[in-house]
């Protein structure tokens, strides 16, 4: 076999891998692999490669879209398998016991939300209550997601109408709204309503006298007077739009800290100790309190990242050389030498 | 596990159903060839996955991976295969093969190949022979006709279906070689 030229034995593995050979093609060629590493190697690798080839023809056969909606299909038959379930299920332990709260509050309130929205018997509302736990990120039915500060509220319904994504809100919320050109997302919040097809924003209705402030900060956000339609303004990435009694307004937006609740992200300037507290208190929904006007009046200058409310504290005590007196409630911040 | 992944997992966790629909549609044709090497078959193959997936979902608020997330998805395929294997045939020696066989727990190269990369390559290959040698390679392999079969549709010697069958497998050869390289 030695005397083959090289395409002739390619030849012959062909054929074997056909199932073409004949016995004693079979026995040539194994005299002909078991000549040397060589040729070993290349019937071996010529195996792995018609395995790759067919491989890849019956992967061209795959239809990812028909696999996931598959899975899709069974995953909704088990939710809604699960919700009947879980409405019989004993309540176990705590994580269980704080949903089945929420669906308690949600049916007292869904009712009357039912009530305001024609009575829809087959729309559902889901409702969101943060209460003083911050930072709680919902997801809503078509995908944009809802970051909530502390004391808020969102409620929607489970499936959006054709023509829109409504959702009521109070208090204040961060969106991240999935683009929709077809399906504007509206939000409902005293009296405003707020309207984009797409993007991310900041929105607080948690101000004195019923004000609503939406910071955006991509995308074009129209906020409009709920009972004047007339009434509205376009808000640009970077500008905050104002409703105050049904006057409405938008100016460039000049606190850093605007949405620091949601990114714990937070600049000081040359900050008076009193501000520096009132925005450490917003953003971190927390209950610090100073009544040394000294302490109170001096600038502080900083910026942190993602960091707890103790460390930002220690750091500023340690600047000012102040200690904390902690106590369920509250944080006091004192003078070393008082 | 990066911080991608963590964020991945993370959303998925809360209930993201369209961030697990991207992950799927990421390992989805990766993890069938992969199954299909313990299975041989690739529509079992394509029902583990999705078997894997739903599961991953139905549990997704307990589950904790402590390795990548690709290294948990390919995990989670083949101890389903064994068990799909186990199953099929009760004889545990053919589990057990499978086992000493796949025993290593590292995914080779070749698994994490993008399908779809490989089936451009192969794709290229197939097209930089002769057309007359294309054809006959295609009723081969693809459509599984017998030498003769092909010589008489194409009215041609079996010597010349030989010839280029042999032509196409070694062009192959040349064309594959890293692939593999990275298999062997």
């Amino acid at each position: 076999m030695k005397t083959n030229t090289n395409i002739e034995n390619w030849n012959l593995i062909a054929k074997y891998y056909a199932n073409e050979c004949s016995q004693e093609e079979i026995d040539n060629l194994n005299i002909w692999i078991a000549d040397n590493k060589n040729n070993e190697q290349i019937f071996n690798q010529t195996k792995q490669d018609l395995e790759l080839i067919n491989l890849t023809n019956s992967m061209n056969k795959i239809n990812i879209d028909s696999a996931w909606e598959k899975v899709k299909n069974r995953i909704q038959e088990a939710d809604e398998n699960e919700s009947v379930i879980s409405k019989s299920r004993t309540l176990n332990f705590s994580r269980v016991f704080k949903y089945a709260a929420m669906v308690v509050i949600l049916l007292g309130i869904g009712f009357i939300s039912n009530k305001i929205y024609n009575n829809k018997v087959n729309n559902t509302f889901v409702e969101y209550l943060s209460n003083s736990e911050q930072g709680k990120e919902l997801i809503l039915p078509d995908g944009s997601t809802v970051v909530l500060n502390a004391n808020s509220k969102l409620s929607f319904s489970k499936v959006f109408a054709n023509n829109e994504r409504r959702v009521t809100l109070e208090g204040e919320a961060f969106f991240d709204v999935t683009k929709n050109p077809n399906k504007p997302f509206i939000i409902e919040t005293n009296n405003a309503e707020v309207k984009v097809l797409g993007t991310s924003f900041n929105v607080n209705a948690n101000l004195p006298n019923k004000q609503v402030e939406v910071f955006v900060k991509t995308g074009l956000v129209q906020l409009s007077d709920a009972s004047n339609s007339n009434n509205k303004i376009l808000i640009e990435p970077g500008n905050v739009g104002v409703l105050d009694n049904k006057q409405i307004f938008k100016h460039t937006n000049i606190d850093a800290n605007k949405i620091a609740w949601k990114t714990k992200e937070i600049v000081f300037k040359e900050e008076k100790l009193d501000n520096v507290i009132k925005i450490l208190n917003r953003v971190y929904n927390a209950n610090i309190v100073c009544t040394d006007q000294a302490v109170l009046d001096l600038n502080y200058t900083s910026t942190f990242e993602g960091q707890e409310i103790d460390s930002i504290l220690n750091v500023i005590c340690m600047t000012f050389n102040l200690k904390l007196d902690s106590t369920e409630n509250q944080i006091k911040l004192i003078h070393h030498n008082n | 596990m990066n911080l991608l992944e963590k964020k991945i997992l993370r959303r998925i966790k809360v209930g993201d159903i369209h961030e697990f629909e991207t992950l799927f549609r990421e390992y989805y044709e990766r993890l069938c060839a992969f199954g299909n090497k313990y299975l041989g078959n690739l529509e079992q193959a394509e029902e583990v996955i999705q078997d894997t997936f739903y599961n991953i979902w139905k549990n997704r608020e307990v589950i904790n991976i402590k390795t990548s997330l690709k290294s948990y998805l390919y995990t989670a395929v083949k101890n389903n295969c064994l068990q799909v294997i186990r199953t099929r045939s009760l004889d545990i020696k053919y589990e057990n093969y499978y086992k000493s066989h796949y025993s290593n727990e590292s995914i080779s190269p070749i698994d994490e190949l993008n399908a779809k990369e490989l089936s451009k390559v192969i794709d290229k290959a197939l097209n930089s022979l002769p057309e007359r040698c294309q054809k006959i390679f295609r009723m081969s392999r693809y459509e599984g006709l017998k030498y003769h079969e092909i010589a008489e549709k194409l009215k041609i010697s079996i010597k010349t279906v030989e010839a280029n069958m042999g032509k196409a497998l070694k062009h192959f050869r040349g064309q594959l070689k890293d692939y593999a390289e990275i298999v062997s």
